[in-house]
């Protein structure tokens, strides 16, 4: 995706959450005589980001300068692998408790982040174990805040 | 009365107190999504059961430790350890970067330290006229410091003015969930309770920050060894020669007086502060394109300003028991149960325990210089740290952060989700730090606009009538101007270049 299609993309993006957010606000009631409302700063808010949108757009559109597609040595496997995991990480924090999540997300994450020929299998699961238990303890026997437990119970 | 306060501070063991609030609080700063205020929670109760000249200097080393403590990870970690040091990131990242890390956390532990002595001179000598400025400030007022503030968007947008100032409006968008300042309606909640109190600010600096950025790390893992080759660590002394500091006074000035300025103004933070200072010094300098790439005059205006806040949150707090923000809240809840009632009457009813906040907090600078400067090597050896291995254990650390927002897994997925949004936006080109603005200063310009109307019965002639408010209103349009016309001459400069 080049910059102008990104650009144009962006902007329409912008016009339609204002247009929403314009829409959200007309159902807000404004409840004493002497206030503007609760709608009143919102709407405010969605106006000028659409009107701002519509001026990205406009430039956009009439920008004539021909940009070379730049080739991205992003690696997609990793970034979504990353993303998958934190996902997953957020999802198990409370059903399997603290320890358990962080220690599967630490030695997931610590693998698709390593490079190919780091195989220090044992290192990452040592510090996959020994980083979670060492910041439950710290947390909740030391400073007394609790981090959830999940069906295991710890 | 101040021998009086000596003698009770000039102790082993209330100097014990002080040293180990700094640290705590140096800690609690520095990880990200804990903060000072986590750190004064945690250890008000404990003071309560200590004698009040005690238990009031353990808070005192907690509430400037953790405030510097965040220029830890904004320069190692490329994510603010407290919403304060959002700025000490533009240029403490790159310069760590750069392999200047050792510098970079020098300079910022000097600013630091000069900022807080400079606010706490502010509070023992001149607090009584400082707090009076306070009372000129009313909802109008506040309201046009808020849209001043906003025109940083402006200077901090980058490449694209336009894209900065999308930005802004969806970050002020975001701080519209929740419950309505004034009349308490529920607004875009979409049925969530979770909702009503709105999204923390805190969560969405660790999403934005921290997130993104291990998430850009999992699209860049074949480049994460190469990037954290090892820099000599060589510092002397902190980095920063007396020429080159002396070089800064102007900037060390200014920011140290929109720090303090800031801090008397109760509810507006040390964040902004540290943007505002940042963006000031950027607009001021004679290199502003250098800004962002690792210079020290961008972790001088950050940290000096930030630290600054702290004598000037104290300033409305002593003088006429008004916090100036949450930490500060937490502190008058220690004053008052130690029987210390701020006010105009303190000085004659608590007179000694006052002085001694004051020595307290020159105690506390000098303990955080020092113990920062002795911890230097060892934060700096944190980059040693594969990043393979220190980004995930980050990530875990600003989770727990989220979570003890509010103790709810609302926070963690608000997390996540702004992460995916952050990277979302880099994709195309919509800059982060313009949305922290936005969100930061939403609230308060909707909050004091209203206020302000309610006030004036409707008639928006307030806001130019009243001289403070037009002075601030009148600088918003000229910086705004000013900016977009930097921006335009840069601009053409470069086609210049170009078609040379």
């Amino acid at each position: 995706m080049n910059n102008k299609t990104k650009n144009i993309g962006i902007s329409i993006l912008f016009i339609v959450l204002g247009a929403v957010l314009y829409h959200q606000s007309l159902g807000i009631k404004t409840l004493m005589s002497n206030d503007v409302g609760s709608a009143f700063f919102p709407k405010f808010v969605a106006i000028s980001t659409m009107l701002i949108a519509l001026v990205k757009l406009g430039l956009t559109i009439i920008d004539k300068n021909v940009e070379t597609r730049k080739k991205s040595n992003a690696d997609m496997a990793g970034g979504w692998m990353t993303i998958v995991l934190l996902g997953l990480y957020v999802v198990t924090f409370s059903r399997l408790g603290f320890i358990v999540s962080t220690a599967i997300y630490l030695f997931l994450q610590i693998l698709v982040l390593k490079p190919k020929e780091k195989k220090n299998y044992h290192m990452m699961g040592a510090i996959a174990v020994v980083m979670p238990v060492v910041i439950y303890t710290l947390f909740v026997h030391i400073i007394n805040m609790p981090l959830p437990r999940g069906i295991f119970g710890f | 009365m101040f021998l009086q306060a000596a003698a009770m501070i000039a102790n082993p063991f209330t100097l014990f107190l002080i040293f180990i609030g700094v640290l705590v609080g140096i800690i609690f700063g520095s990880i990200p999504g804990l903060s000072a205020t986590m750190a004064l929670v945690l250890f008000l109760p404990m003071s309560f059961g200590m004698d009040p000249m005690n238990g009031i200097a353990l808070l005192v080393g907690l509430y400037l430790g953790g405030i510097s403590g965040g220029l830890i990870s904004a320069v190692l970690l490329k994510i603010p350890g407290t919403p304060s040091s959002i700025a000490t990131v533009f240029d403490g990242g790159p310069m760590a970067d750069n392999g200047q890390a050792g510098k970079a956390l020098g300079v910022g532990i000097v600013s630091s330290f000069i900022g807080g002595l400079i606010s706490i001179f502010a509070l023992m000598f001149i607090s009584p006229y400082l707090a009076k400025v306070t009372l000129m400030f009313t909802s109008a007022e506040y309201f046009a410091v808020a849209v001043f503030s906003l025109t940083i968007i402006a200077s901090l947008s980058g490449k694209s003015l336009l894209n900065g100032m999308l930005a802004g409006m969806f970050g002020i968008t975001l701080s519209l969930a929740g419950i309505a300042p004034v009349d308490g309606i529920a607004r875009f909640t979409f049925g969530q309770s979770q909702l009503y109190g709105g999204f923390e600010t805190v969560v969405i600096l660790i999403g934005v920050f921290a997130v993104t950025d291990i998430i850009q790390a999992g699209f860049n893992r074949n480049n994460l060894v190469s990037e954290s080759e090892k820099a000599p660590y060589n510092l002397k002394g902190f980095g920063i020669s007396v020429k080159e500091l002396i070089s800064q006074w102007v900037n060390i000035v200014r920011s140290s007086l929109i720090g303090l300025g800031i801090g008397i103004l109760p509810g507006i933070g040390g964040s902004t502060a540290s943007l505002f200072a940042y963006a000031s010094a950027k607009n001021s300098s004679k290199y502003p394109e250098k800004f962002g790439t690792g210079i020290i005059d961008g972790m001088i205006a950050s940290e000096t300003s930030n630290n600054a806040v702290i004598g000037g949150s104290l300033i409305p707090l002593i003088t006429m028991g008004i916090p100036g923000n949450v930490a500060t809240a937490i502190f008058l809840g220690g004053l008052t149960i130690h029987g210390i009632s701020p006010g105009p009457l303190v000085f004659m009813k608590s007179g000694e325990y006052i002085y001694g906040i004051f020595i307290a907090l020159l105690i506390a600078n000098v303990f955080m210089l020092i113990s920062e400067r002795a911890g230097l090597r060892i934060f700096v050896k944190l980059l040693d740290i594969p990043k393979y291995i220190l980004l995930p254990i980050v990530m875990v650390c600003c989770v727990i952060g989220a979570y003890y927002a509010n103790f709810r897994i609302f926070d963690v997925w608000t997390v996540f989700v702004f992460g995916f949004l952050g990277i979302s936006l880099k994709q195309f080109n919509i800059p982060s730090t313009p949305l922290i603005i936005g969100f930061i200063l939403g609230t308060m310009t909707e909050e004091n606009l209203r206020q302000a109307l309610m006030q004036s019965g409707g008639s928006w002639s307030i806001f130019f009538t009243r001289p403070i408010s037009l002075i601030f209103l009148s600088a918003a349009i000229i910086s705004v101007i000013l900016t977009y016309r930097k921006k335009i001459t840069a601009n053409k400069n470069v086609s210049q270049n170009v078609s040379q």
